[in-house]
C-alpha cells in the first residue's frame, strides 16, 4: 500500500552512454545512504544501467531529448522511472510487446530487467518519447 | 536475397544538417562495392561536410570496404569534416585493429557517442545536467563523485576539476547544514557545461530557524577565512567564491539559490 | 554513506610517544568524526607526537580542514605535534586557499616531518 512520501534521486542527463555508469553510480551509493543493502542496490544499480542503455541506444539520433532517471525510495521497496531520449516508434513498441510477451528481446535484455524486478510497465507519450515504471520490493 | 546482402540507408539529422548517417548492413564483400559507391557518393554530393557510418548491422567487413570507406573519408577531410564509424561489433573492430583501421578512423560504440561528440567537439554545444537528491550528508559524496565523473568526461581535467568537484561539494555541504530538515525536501543541483565554463545552481528549501542566520552570512561573504573558533564552520562559501569565477547567492523565504560560473583555466 | 578513507598506522622507531597516520581516500563531511576518534584515541594513549601521510590522500573540503586544524590545535595543548606530509597539489592548493599553511605544519616527506620532531 502506497502510503509514505519516499526518499527521490534524480538526474536528468544527455542521451550519451558515457554518463550511464556515472548515473547508477550514484544511484546505488544513494540508495545505500537510504538503508538498503549493498546487495538490493547493487541490483537497482543494474536495472538503471539497463533501462538507461536501452533509453540511450534506441532513442532517436535526431532528438535531443535529456534521459531522465527517478528513483523513488519507500521503506519497502524502490520504484525507478526512466524517461527515454525520444525514439523511434518501431523500437519503443517491440520493447513495449517484448516486456508484455516477457520474451527475452534481442539488444533489449528485458529478461533480465524482468528478473530483477517485480513488475515493470511501458508507455509511450505523444512525442514518441518512453517511460518505463520498475518496482523492486525490499528483501525481507 | 540472403539474410546478409549489403545494404546502404541514408538519413538525414534535422538538427545537424552538416552530418548524414549511413547505416550499413549485411556482408560488404567485394559483392557491396557497388552499392557502396553508389550510396557513399550520394551522401558526399549531398553538401555534407560529416558522416557517421554506423557498423551495427554489418556482419563482415573485408578490406576492399574499409579501403571505399578510407577513400570516402578522405572527402570529408578536404571539406573540413571528418568521416566516423559507430557501433562496431567485435570481429570487426579486432579486424580494424589488426589494419591499424583504428589509428585512421574515430570509432563509436553507437550513433549517440558519436552525434554528443560532434555536438561537444565541433559544435561547442553546451551540454546540462540536473541532480535532486535528499538533503543527507551521505549522500554529498556520490553527488560530488558524480560531478567529478563528468568533469573528467567532458575535457575538465586536474585542477579544474579538483576545484569543481570542491565547489559542489561545499555547496551541497551547505544546502544540508543550513537547508529544510524535513528528507523530503529535496537539494537540487543544475550544471551547465560547455568548453569553456560550467554553471552551477545549488538549490534548496531554507531551513526557517536558520534562514536569518545564512541571510547574514550570504552577504558577508568575503575571501577572509575565518581561523578561529568552532573549526567545522566558516570557510566553506569563502572558499566557493575564492575558487569561482562568479558568485552569487539569493535567498529568500522559499529558500536559497546560490549560481557559481568556473572558467575554464587549464 | 561515509566517503571512503582509511587510516594505517606506523609506530616510531625509539619513540613511544609518536606515530604516523597513513591516510588513503577522501576526507570530507561524512568521515572526520572517524578520523577524529581515531586520532584522539591516540593523543589519549600519550602519542601526542603525529605524523599524517596524505600521500594517498585524494581529496579534503574545508570541514577535512577543519578537523586538521582542530588535531594541530589539540596536540599542541598536549604539548604534542601534527605534522603533514606528501601533500598532494591539489589539497594543498586548498589548504593554501584556506590560509592554512602558516597554521599547519607541512613537510614534502615523512621523513622531514619526523625529523622536526627532535
Amino acid at each position: 500500500m502506497k502510503s509514505e512520501i519516499p526518499y527521490r534521486v534524480s538526474v536528468s542527463f544527455p542521451g550519451e552512454l558515457d554518463y550511464i555508469p556515472l548515473v547508477r553510480q550514484l544511484v546505488s551509493d544513494a540508495l545505500q545512504v537510504l538503508k538498503f543493502s549493498p546487495k538490493f542496490s547493487f541490483r537497482s544499480e543494474f536495472l538503471v544501467d539497463e533501462l538507461c542503455n536501452n533509453a540511450v541506444i534506441h532513442g532517436s539520433p535526431s532528438d535531443r531529448q535529456p534521459v531522465e532517471v527517478l528513483c523513488d525510495a519507500y521503506a519497502d521497496r524502490v520504484e525507478i522511472f526512466v524517461k527515454g531520449a525520444g525514439g523511434y516508434h518501431e523500437n519503443i513498441q517491440r520493447f513495449r510487446e517484448a516486456i508484455a510477451e516477457a520474451s527475452r528481446e534481442k539488444g533489449h535484455d528485458i529478461e533480465l530487467i524482468r528478473l530483477l524486478s517485480d513488475t515493470v510497465t511501458c508507455t509511450i507519450d505523444d512525442n514518441n518519447v518512453s517511460h518505463i515504471h520498475v518496482v523492486r520490493m525490499r528483501e525481507c | 536475397m540472403s539474410d546478409n546482402a549489403p545494404a546502404a540507408m541514408i538519413e538525414d539529422i534535422p538538427q545537424a544538417p552538416e552530418i548524414c548517417l549511413i547505416r550499413l548492413r549485411g556482408d560488404l564483400d567485394i559483392r557491396s562495392a557497388a552499392i557502396f559507391d553508389t550510396c557513399l557518393s550520394d551522401a558526399s554530393m549531398d553538401g555534407k561536410k560529416f558522416a557517421i557510418v554506423d557498423l551495427t548491422a554489418v556482419t563482415m567487413i573485408a578490406s576492399v570496404a574499409l579501403g571505399k570507406l578510407l577513400g570516402l573519408k578522405r572527402r570529408f577531410t578536404e571539406k573540413g569534416g571528418d568521416l566516423v564509424l559507430s557501433g562496431i561489433n567485435l570481429d570487426i573492430k579486432m579486424k580494424c585493429i589488426l589494419m591499424g583501421v583504428d589509428k585512421i578512423f574515430k570509432m563509436f560504440n553507437d550513433v549517440h557517442s558519436a552525434m554528443n561528440v560532434y555536438s561537444w567537439e565541433v559544435m561547442h554545444e553546451a551540454e546540462s545536467i540536473k541532480l535532486s537528491f535528499p538533503p543527507q550528508i551521505g549522500v554529498v559524496p556520490a553527488v560530488r563523485r558524480f560531478v567529478s565523473g563528468v568533469m573528467a568526461q567532458k575535457g575538465y581535467k586536474g585542477r579544474d576539476s579538483f576545484r569543481i568537484e570542491t565547489i559542489v561539494d561545499e555547496l551541497c555541504n551547505n544546502a544540508v547544514e543550513y537547508g529544510s530538515k524535513n528528507e523530503n525536501d529535496n537539494i537540487s543541483l543544475s550544471m551547465r557545461i560547455d568548453w569553456e565554463k560550467i554553471e552551477l545552481d545549488a538549490e534548496n528549501i531554507s531551513d526557517p530557524a536558520k534562514r536569518e542566520q545564512l541571510q547574514a552570512f550570504m552577504s558577508n561573504v568575503s575571501c577572509e577565512m575565518p581561523h578561529d573558533g568552532d573549526f567545522t564552520r566558516g570557510r566553506g562559501l569563502a572558499l566557493v567564491k575564492l575558487l569561482s569565477s562568479d558568485f552569487s547567492a539569493d535567498v529568500t523565504e522559499k529558500g536559497t539559490i546560490v549560481h557559481v560560473t568556473k572558467i575554464k583555466e587549464e | 554513506m561515509e566517503s571512503k578513507i582509511e587510516l594505517t598506522c606506523e609506530s616510531v622507531k625509539g619513540r613511544n610517544d609518536a606515530e604516523v597516520i597513513r591516510f588513503a581516500g577522501d576526507l570530507d563531511a561524512t568521515n572526520v568524526q572517524t578520523v577524529l576518534e581515531k586520532v584522539t584515541t591516540f593523543f589519549n594513549e600519550g602519542k601526542v607526537q603525529i605524523v599524517a601521510d596524505f600521500a594517498k590522500l585524494r581529496y579534503v573540503n574545508s570541514t577535512g580542514l577543519g578537523i586538521l586544524l582542530h588535531l594541530n590545535k589539540s596536540a599542541k595543548e598536549k604539548s604534542g605535534r601534527f605534522k603533514i606530509a606528501n601533500v598532494n597539489e591539489n589539497v594543498f592548493e586548498i589548504v593554501e586557499i584556506i590560509g592554512a599553511t602558516s597554521i599547519l605544519e607541512i613537510y614534502d616527506t615523512v621523513d622531514e616531518a619526523l625529523a622536526s620532531l627532535n
